[in-house]
């Protein structure tokens, strides 16, 4: 991609690094419903975590969190050993967090190119008045947005649809596109809210393949929310299990196969 | 997460800021012909007939205004005549009072307006789509009456009379000729700046925060910042807008800027497509002329005939005049340059879309 004088994101690693994302005590309350418990984990740098549990376990509101969109009653997290508690949800773009949504959501209006180029927002300088004068740095700077939107696009394999309306994709495309504007901002981590939901066989595997290349290829940690447990388990490093706002497992996917209380909780019920 | 529900109360308007690739050219060579075409019809045409046409372009960079927030950043204002008043009386006063030349009036009523907006935005964050229309709505309605409260300042009810001014001496041309082109110099102006900004990282912004509040704050985009950033730039050209009206037409009185010129804009911006640039000069058309065009049909009930004309385009055309048409042109025009590319043998052009066999 074009050089910018904007951090890149850092390749996958193991040792003892720190771990890029500490989510310590982390406490949410709607009214009486307790969404998260006390909820503990970390997720290491360059790898796949998979985040599995029950519907109304709490995933949607952690990762609400992480955006800063719900502020947590108790608790901190921290990224790169950063603490997130001070920040507004707009900054979280910026200090590397992407995501996606458990319902797409594109803009609804603009072309699949303009999402994807939205992306690269928190990357960019121009103001209203650079915008406004086209200065020549502006038009620099909307050269290099469109390079790397149209990069990401031929990602995910979408560069055809660039001009489409994004409105007018499949539920598949969509959820491509969406996942392509979270990696326009070139994010360190990358959460994941339940991007195999509603995609059929032979999409959920491409999609597998797609993280798998998004944290080999682009070296972006993922944690990943999702039902489909065969795509859970076979994608990730480590897998945490959430059961009714309380983390009740946490460990490398073999081990949690064979938890017993994961399989009460959750494998054993749902299948 | 879903959208919130009160932001999803409007249809998001398609917004034209997608010119075909390699229309470029065609497009240069279109707008260089109307404009051409707006140098000369001044002096094609009576002497009360530019004056008209001065008023359509002057409403065009009001309408523009609105389309900026209303269209582009989803937030419906009402009271917009408040600011095109603010930009009038800010050029009359500093005119008649301080002798100021109309010229150097422009960049002080911008000036102002825009702060106006930004400081009427900011409190205007709390509230959304019909709710914000409400808390504009009272602006509209208090506008008059502000101007005739501060009547030291504002000439009261008998408002301020200005004399017109000259062209410079050695252009041999009318005065009213002379306003027609410094408006029309204004509106070029206003749209290459306005589509500059639209078409860039800010207008992006502005309708990602449209579409989808709650994904923009995600990907990085300070919200309330471009809200109020809209609010201002919005503002900031109702009051060049105003500022020229009270140029041209030499006589500003609170009677003129009541709650019917703050709908005007909006029906404007509908009518000729609230998320478009080239949409504002039909709405400045259509608030120009529809009144008189309905009072000549039935002096009876010329409101009827304005509702008639108003329900008969929104009908036909709902996204507007050029959010309708202008899609249209464009898949039509695609369509010609892959036939003929297909006609001239060898290799279509390839685009991925819009053809049709
Ligand atoms: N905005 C909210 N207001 C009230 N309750 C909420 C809100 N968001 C989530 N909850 C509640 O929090 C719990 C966890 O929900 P959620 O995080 O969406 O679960 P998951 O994504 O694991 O299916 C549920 O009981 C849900 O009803
Ligand atoms: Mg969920």
């Amino acid at each position: 991609m074009s050089e910018t004088p904007l951090p890149a994101a850092v390749g996958p690693q193991d040792g003892a690094a720190p771990p890029l994302l500490e989510i310590a005590d982390v406490t949410m309350r709607f009214g009486g419903i307790v969404a998260l418990d006390a909820v503990t984990f970390s997720v290491g740098k360059g790898r796949i975590v998979g985040l599995i549990g029950p519907n109304g376990a709490g995933k949607t509101t952690l990762f609400n969190c992480l955006s800063r969109l719900y502020q947590p009653a108790h608790g901190d997290i921290r990224l790169n050993g950063g603490s997130l508690r001070r920040c507004a949800a707009s900054d979280i773009a910026g200090l590397g967090i992407g995501r996606t949504f458990q319902s797409p959501a594109l803009f609804a209006s603009m072309s699949v190119l303009d999402n994807v180029k939205v992306g690269a927002h928190a990357r960019g300088r121009n103001g209203p008045l650079t915008d406004a004068l086209t200065l020549p740095s502006s038009r620099r700077e909307e050269r290099e947005v469109d390079q790397a939107a149209r990069a990401m696009l031929a990602f995910i394999g979408l560069e055809d649809a660039a001009s489409r309306p994004a409105a007018s994709l499949t539920l598949a495309a969509r959820k491509r596109v969406e996942l392509a504007r979270a990696l326009a901002a070139r994010p360190l981590l990358l959460l994941l809210d339940e991007p195999a939901g509603g995609l059929n066989h032979q999409e959920v595997a491409a999609l597998g393949v797609l993280i798998r290349s998004i944290r080999d290829q682009l070296g972006i940690t993922v944690l990943l929310v999702e039902h489909h447990i065969g795509l859970v388990m076979s994608l990730s490093d480590q897998v945490v299990v959430l059961n009714f706002g309380r983390v009740i497992a946490d460990g490398p996917p073999e081990r949690i196969r064979r938890d017993p209380a994961v399989a009460e909780a959750y494998l054993g019920t749902r299948h | 997460m879903e959208k919130s529900v009160i932001g999803a109360t409007f249809d998001a308007p398609a917004v034209d800021r997608y010119p075909a690739p390699n229309a470029g050219t065609q497009r240069w060579i279109a707008a260089l012909g109307l404009i051409a075409l707006a140098v000369v019809l001044p002096f094609v045409v009576s002497k009360y007939h530019v004056f008209e046409l001065t008023m359509v372009m002057i409403y065009a960079i009001a309408v523009l205004g609105l389309n900026i927030l209303a269209g582009y950043n989803g937030q419906i204002s009402l009271g917009h005549g408040g600011f095109f008043a603010a930009g009038a009386y800010t050029a009359a006063i500093l005119m008649h009072r301080y002798g100021v030349p109309y010229w150097a009036t422009l960049p002080p009523a911008a000036l102002i307006c825009f702060a106006l907006g930004v400081l009427f935005g900011l409190p205007a964050l709390r509230f959304e789509g019909p709710y914000l229309a409400l808390v504009t709505l009272a602006l509209a309605l208090a506008t008059p009456q502000l101007l005739k409260y501060f009547d030291n300042w504002t000439g009261g009810q008998q408002g301020i009379n200005l004399t017109k001014p000259l062209p410079p001496h050695w252009l041999v041309i009318d005065r009213d000729r002379w306003l027609y082109l410094i408006v029309l110099a204004a509106l070029l102006l206003a749209m290459r700046i306005a589509a500059n900004l639209l078409h860039g990282r800010t207008g992006r912004a502005l309708v990602a925060i449209r579409d989808h509040p709650i994904a923009a704050a995600a990907l990085g985009i300070d919200t309330a910042r471009y809200k109020t950033l809209a609010f201002g730039t919005s503002t900031l050209f109702m009051g060049v807008a105003g500022a020229l009206a009270a140029i041209v037409i030499g006589y500003v009185s609170p009677e003129g800027y009541n709650l019917f010129l703050s709908l005007s804009f909006l029906v404007g911006s509908a009518v000729g497509g609230i998320a478009t640039i080239g949409g504002a000069i039909i709405g400045g058309l259509f608030i120009e002329f529809v009144p008189n065009l309905a009072n000549d049909i039935s002096d009876a009930a010329p409101w009827a005939i304005y509702g008639l004309a108003m329900l008969l385009f929104m009908y036909t055309m709902p996204q507007g005049v050029v959010g309708s048409l202008g899609p249209w042109i464009t898949r039509s025009m695609r369509q010609i340059r892959a036939q003929r590319a297909a006609f001239a043998g060898g290799d279509e052009e390839h685009d991925g879309k819009g053809r049709t066999s």
